[in-house]
């Protein structure tokens, strides 16, 4: 009964974890979601080093202590996202206003707190089971953890999404009162559940930052939503007025109204518009944007578009005269939305037009057929997402890679275009790196690429395009006359002529032309000097939106000031300033048991120390690889996240609760799953790709099980060093297996920060090796 | 007694408008230190918005819990997600304009109306439209009340422009835009000027300046980058 409680407990840790993350994107949050949970999650070890602390007064009442911390878990879980609610935080202001500061600490404090309190009912379990039984129950409970609450993305909205760890650590309560039989305190249990759960129930709404799109939209006279969907890849909610209208980038000739629109936003933030369409004629203003340049090339081509949004790329698409149309879009509803609930503001559009509509990942989808298209479209949904400034720089993004590149160009025919459109960055850094990324796909085919390649500017947007054929002077003349009558600037042709340049949108020292030319001219010290990285990605190192050059920070402070620098590349400067506080944060809870306790800890300290912080950091470096991996193939990095970790805690839990009934010595059966990751692992980094090609054309579900099953053995083997460390300690009565806890716990936080950090810069594979090698480290230093 | 709580009531009010004028004293030594540390050292020349900028009474326009910060330069929120624009902004975007006591200027997003009234004392007549009703219905009261009789606003979709009153010499759009909507190109006079900022409602955006010349051939301009700087403190 009372593991089983450990069990819940570690559920809704994992629960709670996910649905902290969901709520914070909700609201706006922005750059500081991952550093709010990278510190939230200190609190799983700032348990153990609490118990560490008052070993000498809980000794003997570990079990009252577990019920004490589960109790503190569900109160300060309801209360804290209660009073989290009221104390609203500005993500931008923090720039200018000192207190926005102290609210954000605030909030990092109350998310942190039930993270200490449910860590500390683990840490207090190894003292009363067997070392593998707690490390299974916690790590398979944590695995349900996150499987229920990949569920309830799809049914529970975000601001009642707490119901769930809430409802999981009731369960875990209320086993231990049973078990327990506290008496009096049931009745006080009882009625923190209840005050807790009513202060859940009684959340209507999040607290949206009032600048997101979505709450903007709202405050237009009529607005009002009209249709919302849930599922893991956030919460679509359309809304409904007559002041909505976008069309990014759209030319000044348009002299024209735009239809009316729907807005269509995905977790409160913009992400397209549902046209109204009474006749062809309401979508002509699509032909005045960058995107229509490529279809000036082609009479009635086959299109392939990924992404479908709100179905503006495939509008523009069949307005500029498509033949046939086909594209993917991987989330559940878009399709429906358009399709089925809006067919009479679309007047049936999408069901009435040559317009397939597939649910996969584009590039998957391509690379299962044979099929050519005369145009291949990266919409503006997927491609102009990405340009938002430094929120997406360390998410991993396999539609714009080297690989997938050459995977498009096999699928254009012999004279097809690949076009990407982008929203133009200031300073400029998102095209050029477009750019590069074609220029170095192109160049690996054998391909010239200053003769296939065509860029074009409006005054907000770019777009490029890539031929596997050098362009004709025909198709040259057509793109000229194209932006002619748009008033677009061309960037880049083969054969321009600087007097071309720089003509309707003038910006300084034609910078676009300028930096374009030099890429594609191999000016290996452009992108040496320039302050943002430009390098192309690839699928080792999947981070398009990644710009940041920890180089060249001096020079943009000098020329940008401190400001600029959290406005131009937020993300990765949060990020790194999450990973030193952290670091600094976990160093001092790790010190702070060292310095209070005296000489009270035997054993080698130092060993204690590097064997639980070399596996914290290598388990957590392993599941950031596999993750990030396998979201390539899975296509959505929520159910790659959902599987790896899953599999691999469950897994583990597994290895750990085995662990317990081998008869070799410790020692020895570390030494064999040590040998056994690292030999596991390296295949899967050198080899996995073939294994996941070969069943790229399966359904999700069979994929999702592919996943899982590859990650059981590994996880299993992972799941024996920490329990075999800790039966060590045990055996000789040291009283550091809490520290030893916290240890782990602090260093795996630092390393899912750091696995970002390292993998942006060094690649997938190599932060897998640096894993390896973490495990093999850990080995050598194995307490005695 | 009588006359003595009269002049109990005078002393009060004369003390009372001492304080007044103290304080209106120390808002118009602020607004000075403003124009000359924020405006006239990065780069402002036009001496009409200089003056413009000396005269207009920013405290006016922020809410009463964000009088203290009138004269720092940096925007502030006036409620609706809306913000009054950072005084260096405002002198930028009007000396953009170019424009002069003959000039007519159509404004989209009155906003707190501070940017119409630095645009009033410049012009000869100035159109502003504000879409949310409740920032429109007190921007038309408050620059009444301050007696600004050379504007005209009202509460509409500004995306229209206001045709009864086009063409403009020079058009100001003070809300971020994914585009500039085709009626407020008609409305501009050929040779007139429109500055709109440009870009996301995150991070960088881009002040653009667009020309509309004498054969109603049109030139953007890239200005300078700003920060769309978001307050969400709940105005009382």
């Amino acid at each position: 009964m009372y593991l089983t409680a450990l069990f819940f407990t570690s559920s809704s840790l994992l629960a709670l974890e996910i649905s902290l993350m969901r709520v914070l994107r909700v609201e706006g949050f922005g750059n500081f979601t991952f550093s709010a949970i990278a510190l939230a999650l200190t609190g799983f070890g700032a348990g153990g080093t609490i118990v560490f602390l008052l070993k000498k007064y809980l000794s003997g009442r570990e079990k009252t202590a577990s019920l004490f911390s589960a109790v503190i878990f569900i109160f300060t879980l309801g209360l804290g996202y209660y009073i989290s609610g009221r104390i609203s935080f500005d993500p931008l202001r923090i720039i200018w206003d000192k207190n926005q500061l102290f609210r954000l600490l605030i909030r990092y404090f109350i998310y942190t707190v039930p993270f200490i309190a449910g860590s500390t009912f683990i840490v207090l379990a190894f003292s009363v089971e067997k070392p593998g039984k707690v490390y299974f129950y916690n790590l398979s409970g944590s695995g349900l953890g996150i499987f229920i609450i990949l569920i309830s993305l799809f049914l529970i909205p975000p601001n009642r999404i707490f119901i769930i760890p809430m409802s999981l650590s009731s369960v875990a309560v209320i086993l231990l009162i049973i078990y327990l039989k506290p008496g009096g305190s049931r009745i006080i249990t009882f009625t923190v559940i209840v005050f807790a759960g009513y202060i859940l129930f009684s959340i209507s709404d999040i607290n949206i930052i009032p600048y997101k799109g979505l709450k903007l939209a709202l405050n237009l006279p009529d607005a009002k939503i009209i249709e919302r969907k849930l599922s893991p890849f956030g919460t679509l909610e359309v809304v409904k007025s007559s002041k909505i209208r976008s069309a990014a980038g759209l030319s000044l000739s348009f002299e024209d109204t735009l239809p009316g629109q729907h807005g269509l936003y995905l977790d409160g933030d913009s992400l397209s518009t549902i046209d109204r369409i009474k006749s062809r004629e309401s979508l002509l203003y699509l032909r005045y944007q960058t995107q229509s340049a490529v279809y000036s090339l082609y009479t009635r081509p086959d299109v392939f578009i990924i992404g479908l949004g709100g179905g503006i790329s495939a509008e523009r698409a069949l307005v500029n005269s498509a033949a046939n149309i086909t594209v993917t879009e991987e989330n559940p509803h878009l399709p429906g939305l358009l399709k089925d609930t809006f067919k009479n503001h679309n007047n049936n559009f999408f069901n009435e037009n040559n317009i397939t509509i597939i649910r996969n990942n584009g590039r998957n989808y391509l690379n299962q057929t044979d099929y050519r298209w005369d145009i291949i479209e990266i919409s503006e949904t997927d491609s102009l997402v990405s340009s938002v400034g430094g929120i997406y720089s360390t998410d991993t993004d396999y539609t714009l890679t080297v690989e997938a590149f050459h995977t498009y160009l096999e699928h254009v025919r012999t004279d097809g275009a690949v076009s990407i459109t982008v929203l133009l960055k200031y300073p400029p850094r998102n095209i050029l790196k477009l750019i590069n990324l074609a220029k170095h796909a192109l160049e690996k085919k054998g391909i010239e690429p200053e003769a296939c390649i065509a860029v074009i500017r409006s005054w907000s947007t770019g777009t490029v395009i890539i031929k596997k054929t050098p362009f004709t002077g025909e198709e040259t003349a057509k793109i000229k006359s194209f932006c002619d009558r748009m008033f677009f600037d061309l960037v880049y042709y083969p054969g321009i002529n600087p007097d071309e340049v720089n003509i309707y949108n003038v910006v300084k020292d034609e910078l676009y032309y300028k930096s374009v030319s030099r890429i594609l001219k191999n000016d290996t010290g452009f992108r040496k000097n320039y302050p943002f990285n430009l390098k192309y990605p690839t699928d080792d190192r999947p981070y398009f939106s990644y710009f940041f050059k920890i180089k060249k920070l001096p020079v943009l402070l000098k020329e940008m000031g401190h400001k600029w620098i959290l406005a131009v590349e937020g993300g990765y400067v949060v990020l790194f300033s999450t990973f030193i506080i952290t670091a600094l944060f976990s160093f001092l809870l790790i010190v702070t048991p060292l310095f209070f306790s005296g000489k009270k800890i035997q054993g080698k300290k130092i060993q204690v120390l590097l064997y639980f912080g070399l596996l914290g950091i290598s388990y957590m470096l392993i599941e950031i690889v596999l993750i990030k991996k396998v979201s390539k193939y899975l296509a959505n990095p929520i159910y790659s996240s959902s599987a790896i970790i899953s599999a691999l805690l469950i897994s583990s839990g597994i290895g750990s609760y085995f662990s317990d009934y081998f008869s070799t010595s410790r020692k020895k059966l570390v030494s064999y799953s040590i040998v056994f990751i690292a030999g596991y692992m390296l295949i899967i980094l050198l080899a996995a790709d073939r294994f996941f090609v070969s069943i790229e054309s399966a359904p999700l579900l069979v994929k999702l099980a592919f996943s899982i099953l590859i990650m059981i053995p590994l996880g299993a083997a992972m799941g024996i060093p920490f329990p075999s460390g800790v039966s060590v300690l045990k055996n000789r009565s040291d009283r550091s297996i809490p520290w030893a806890w916290s240890i782990n716990g602090y260093f795996s936080v630092i390393a899912s920060t750091g696995a970002v950090l390292i993998a942006t810069n060094i690649g997938l594979t190599l932060t897998g090796i640096i894993a390896i090698g973490g495990y093999i480290c850990a080995l050598l230093v194995f307490p005695k | 007694m009588g006359k003595k709580k009269y002049r109990i009531f005078v002393l009060v009010l004369f003390c009372l408008l001492i304080l007044f004028q103290a304080a209106g004293a120390d808002y118009r030594k602020e607004r000075k230190r403003l124009v000359e540390i924020h405006i006239i050292r990065e780069g402002i020349e036009d001496p009409l918005v200089i003056e413009s900028m000396l005269t207009v009474p920013r405290e006016e326009f922020v809410p009463d819990s964000l009088k203290k910060k009138a004269y720092l330069n940096q925007a502030l929120p006036v409620g609706y997600g809306q913000t009054i624009s950072q005084p260096y902004i405002v002198a930028l975007m009007t000396e953009l304009l170019g424009v002069d006591g003959d000039d007519t200027v159509l404004e989209i997003g009155t906003g707190s109306g501070y940017q119409a009234a630095v645009l009033a004392q410049i012009v000869k007549e100035v159109y502003t439209i504000e879409i949310i009703k409740p920032l429109g219905i007190k921007a038309e009261k408050r620059l009444k009340r301050l007696g600004y009789s050379n504007i005209s606003s009202k509460i509409g979709d500004g995306y229209f422009g206001w045709e009864a009153y086009a063409p403009f010499d020079a058009i100001i759009v003070t809300a971020a835009a994914d585009h500039i909507p085709p009626p407020l190109i008609k409305q501009l006079k050929k040779g007139g000027k429109m500055c709109i900022p440009v870009g996301q409602p995150y991070f960088t955006q881009v002040l653009k300046l667009l020309e509309k010349d004498e054969q109603g051939k049109i030139r953007i301009y890239d200005i300078i980058p700003v920060i769309f700087v978001p307050f969400t403190r709940k105005i009382q």
